[in-house]
């Protein structure tokens, strides 16, 4: 497995991070204006002085005209929260390194423009796989423990994990999923509460082709890589064509399920470079549906 | 039940080892997924195919087990105890003619050939058989043996022959002991022989059923004398076919696309009247009649006879007596063998004293002195014809036993002659001597008394006796029926036939093989085993098990 910390990988990473800047035209920072009133440099509006406000907004010039107390109101400028999940299943096993890389991508750009990053890991329960950073010094800490990370668990539990999430009272933000978005349990429930807790949620789904058919014929005893249950099949042509079908069909379904929720979301083989994907990505505007 | 070879079954202490790596065989292969809930989709099955499922490689390895089982069996060469067809057999094959005839693709006697096989390869190791081909003689292809290989060659040896059954030629099995103990003799026949229900210890299997054919039964072509360069031919045909049928018969000389005459035929079914026909200017030669059609039984289509040119035997009488002339003159008129000679003849008949040149002769009521008697005496009393010997050329045609003769002498031949009749009082009557390059038959009695000369026999007496002195057998036939020995030679096929300066013709001319109808023959066999082996059955169900088994294999393997 290529080191997720070695220059070349770092070296794709900053052409990356060049590549946002050239097409957002800007520092993300500026492009993230909170609704909050706050202190910032821009100025937002006027309010009456009430005890216990910080006097030094006091609008010495209008209370000498108007002998009124008021306080002048700036725009808050907030760092933005990016809760990259990745999906830590055994079932992401032959693509981790790939999803390591995606991420790695990502949570670069995100670090690089100052926003605020966490990582976690979903399997049958939340790991935290990278506690909040801020600034470019904590690049390399995200990278080695993203290389650190491994698969856990027995299952994928989507909801579960976001509900665990949930109650570790995060701040809105942007939430990347990047899975494979096989579980049998789904997924629905999950992104249904990251939206009730106004998160922009984008999905990355990371595809292997080979999952997708089955060469096998004959009886097979299938092993789910998560859970062990055992299943004993006989394989034709017909029943591999039916599978085929059903990958497609589910693959289909998460397609019609984002685009009804308005969450994003961008398919990445792992036969395709990840940087082309991440390029993609950027090219339609980034992380937004 | 019981079983040839018990010692094969120790072949099922395989069957352990067999099921342990069958079930290794088996195994499925081993695949991690993640998408087992994916395959849960595709796999929603009935509970009856999940039974299936479950049950399959059980009712595979069942497959495979009673596979091996009837293998076993097969080996073990099970036979039924207590029957009929355990003893041995004599297989007697009819290759006559008939059995040439065409049924379909195959003739009756490779139908007899095929079931004859059959017969043999169902025999047991410890059953013998013998294969005898019949037509007119016996061959013995194989004597006793269980060899089944050497048996079926020998069934394979019996070739298509163009003779007529002989049924007599079953003798010779007899003589030769070919019916040996506890065996049962089968006649493979198409019953097409005279005689068929008269046979006693022989079960016949009836091979072929009836056909259309039309054949010739006989035929014969002569030189006639009163017409120059004529011919006679007299034909008899035969038809099994149901209705009235024309047909060309064609008559060639020496060749087939010599045609000389064509013969309208109108034959009705069965034996059709015989028919008679002139050819003028017939050279002589070989001559074949053929029926232009396309039958069962192709053999007997044509026939084949020669016309001989035979000067006649040129016989001098010296005698007043005019019974002498008459004897010769008929002979003359009828088929030319003698006529009467002017001049230098070859035999010469005389009565009483033997005053001749001629160097043959036959003496009549002897008188005086001769070289050929030593003594001649007074007449006795009339007696009766005793021949010495029957098979003499002189009496070939003649029976003269116990005939009345008068005129009878006390003679007393030269040495070395031989006699071939006397009186029953011991009186010598007929002699042949050679004295001094000369010979001579004496008839030692008066044909004219006691009106011997009236009986039909004294002409025919006469001819032999010419014919035997200047050394001309019989006229020769211008067709044989195959099978017949001529000079030590058997004509064996049809066609013509040349022994030194001998031709002959030779033909099938024999209804019983042209009337191929065989509805009346039944078959008196009882049952035997024929047919393929059960050994060959169970082989064949293990087979058909194991394609069963290897379709399942392939279906789990595969897909």
């Amino acid at each position: 497995m290529a080191s997720l910390t070695d220059s070349q990988f770092i070296r794709k990473l900053e052409m990356l991070s060049l590549l946002t800047r050239k097409t957002l035209g800007g520092s993300l920072k500026a492009d993230r204006k909170s609704t909050k009133k706050g202190s910032g440099t821009t100025f937002a509006d006027y309010s009456e002085y009430n005890f216990g406000d910080d006097y030094r907004s006091i609008d010495w010039n209008i209370y000498a005209r108007l002998e009124n107390l008021v306080i002048k109101l700036f725009e808050l400028e907030e760092d933005l929260h990016v809760y990259i999940f990745i999906d830590l299943s055994p079932s992401m096993t032959p693509k981790l390194e790939y999803a390591h890389k995606l991420a790695a991508a990502l949570s670069y750009i995100a670090l690089n423009n100052l926003d605020r990053l966490t990582i976690y890991g979903l399997s049958d329960k939340l790991h935290t796989v990278l506690r909040p950073a801020h600034g470019r010094g904590h690049i390399f800490p995200m990278l080695e423990a993203l290389q650190n990370s491994k698969c856990y668990g027995h299952d994928t539990r989507f909801e579960k994990c976001i509900k665990s999430f949930q109650a570790r009272g995060q701040r809105r933000g942007m939430c990347v999923l990047i899975s494979d978005f096989f579980a049998k349990s789904g997924f629905e429930k999950a992104l249904d509460l990251l939206q009730w807790s106004r998160h922009d949620v984008f999905c990355l789904q990371v595809s292997d082709p080979d999952d997708e058919k089955c060469e096998w014929r004959g009886d097979i005893d299938f092993k789910c890589v998560e859970t062990g249950r055992l299943k004993r099949v006989t394989v034709g042509p017909a029943e591999a064509m039916r599978f085929a079908e059903a990958v497609h069909e589910w693959q289909q379904y998460l397609q019609q399920n984002c685009a009804k929720r308005g969450v994003g979301l961008a398919q990445a083989s792992v036969k395709v470079p990840f940087e082309e994907v991440i390029q993609n990505i950027l090219r339609k505007g980034g992380l937004v549906a | 039940m019981s079983f040839l070879n018990p010692l094969a079954f120790w072949w099922a202490l395989l069957i352990l080892p067999l099921a342990a790596f069958y079930f290794l065989k088996v195994r499925p292969e081993k695949h991690n997924t993640a998408l087992l809930f994916l395959w849960d989709k595709v796999f929603r099955e009935r509970q009856s195919s999940v039974l299936f499922k479950r049950l399959r490689n059980w009712l595979s390895l069942l497959l495979l087990l009673l596979a091996f089982c009837a293998i076993i069996f097969a080996l073990a060469q099970p036979y039924f105890t207590g029957q009929e067809w355990q003893r041995n057999f004599i297989l007697i094959i009819d290759n006559s003619a008939s059995m040439g005839t065409v049924e379909g693709k195959s003739s009756r006697l490779q139908q007899a050939r095929e079931k004859a096989a059959d017969i043999v390869r169902n025999l047991l190791p410890s059953q013998r058989a013998v294969i005898v081909s019949i037509a007119a003689d016996v061959s013995i292809k194989v004597g006793v043996s269980s060899n089944h290989r050497e048996l079926l060659e020998g069934i394979d040896d019996v070739k298509q022959s163009s003779e007529t059954f002989n049924l007599s030629a079953l003798t010779f099995l007899k003589e030769r002991k070919v019916f040996f103990k506890n065996s049962r003799a089968l006649l493979l026949t198409d019953g097409c022989f005279a005689g068929v229900k008269n046979l006693k210890n022989l079960e016949i299997v009836k091979i072929g059923k009836p056909g259309n054919n039309a054949g010739i039964s006989d035929f014969d072509i002569i030189r006639l004398k009163d017409k120059t360069e004529s011919a006679g031919i007299f034909l008899r045909c035969i038809s099994t076919y149901k209705n009235k049928i024309k047909i060309d018969a064609v008559l060639c000389h020496e060749k087939r696309e010599n045609i000389i005459k064509l013969i309208p035929l109108e034959l009705v079914p069965g034996e059709n009247k015989a028919q008679t026909f002139y050819v003028e200017n017939a050279p002589a030669g070989k001559w074949i009649l053929y029926l232009d059609q396309k039958d069962a039984l192709e053999i007997d289509n044509t026939a084949y006879g020669i016309v001989r040119d035979v000067p006649p035997i040129q016989v001098g009488v010296s005698s007043n007596d005019r019974i002498y002339n008459l004897a010769v003159s008929s002979f003359s008129q009828n088929n030319g063998i003698m006529t009467l000679a002017d001049k230098s003849p070859e035999v010469t008949i005389l009565s009483g004293e033997a005053k001749s040149e001629t160097s043959k002769l036959i003496i009549l009521n002897p008188r005086g002195k001769s070289i050929f008697w030593k003594s001649i005496g007074k007449e006795t009393v009339p007696g009766l014809v005793k021949t010495k010997i029957k098979e003499h050329p002189a009496l070939r045609f003649a029976n003269i036993d116990m005939l009345e003769i008068d005129g009878i002498s006390d003679i007393t031949p030269p040495e070395n002659s031989l006699i071939i009749a006397e009186s029953i009082d011991k009186k010598v009557l007929i002699y042949k001597t050679i004295v001094k390059d000369k010979s001579a038959y004496v008839l030692n009695f008066d044909p004219l008394k006691a009106d011997f000369f009236l009986n039909v026999n004294f002409p025919v007496l006469l001819c032999s006796m010419v014919m035997d002195l200047v050394g001309r057998e019989e006229a020769l036939p211008s067709v044989y029926r195959t099978g017949v020995k001529v000079d030590e030679h058997i004509l064996k096929r049809v066609g013509f036939y040349k022994f030194g300066d001998k031709e002959l013709a030779a033909a099938l001319l024999s209804s019983r093989e042209t009337l191929i109808d065989n509805s009346k023959v039944k078959a008196t066999v009882k049952p035997i085993e024929s047919g393929i082996p059960l050994s060959w059955y169970l082989f064949a169900f293990a087979l058909v098990l194991f394609i069963l088994e290897e379709i399942l294999y392939n279906y789990r393997k595969v897909g």
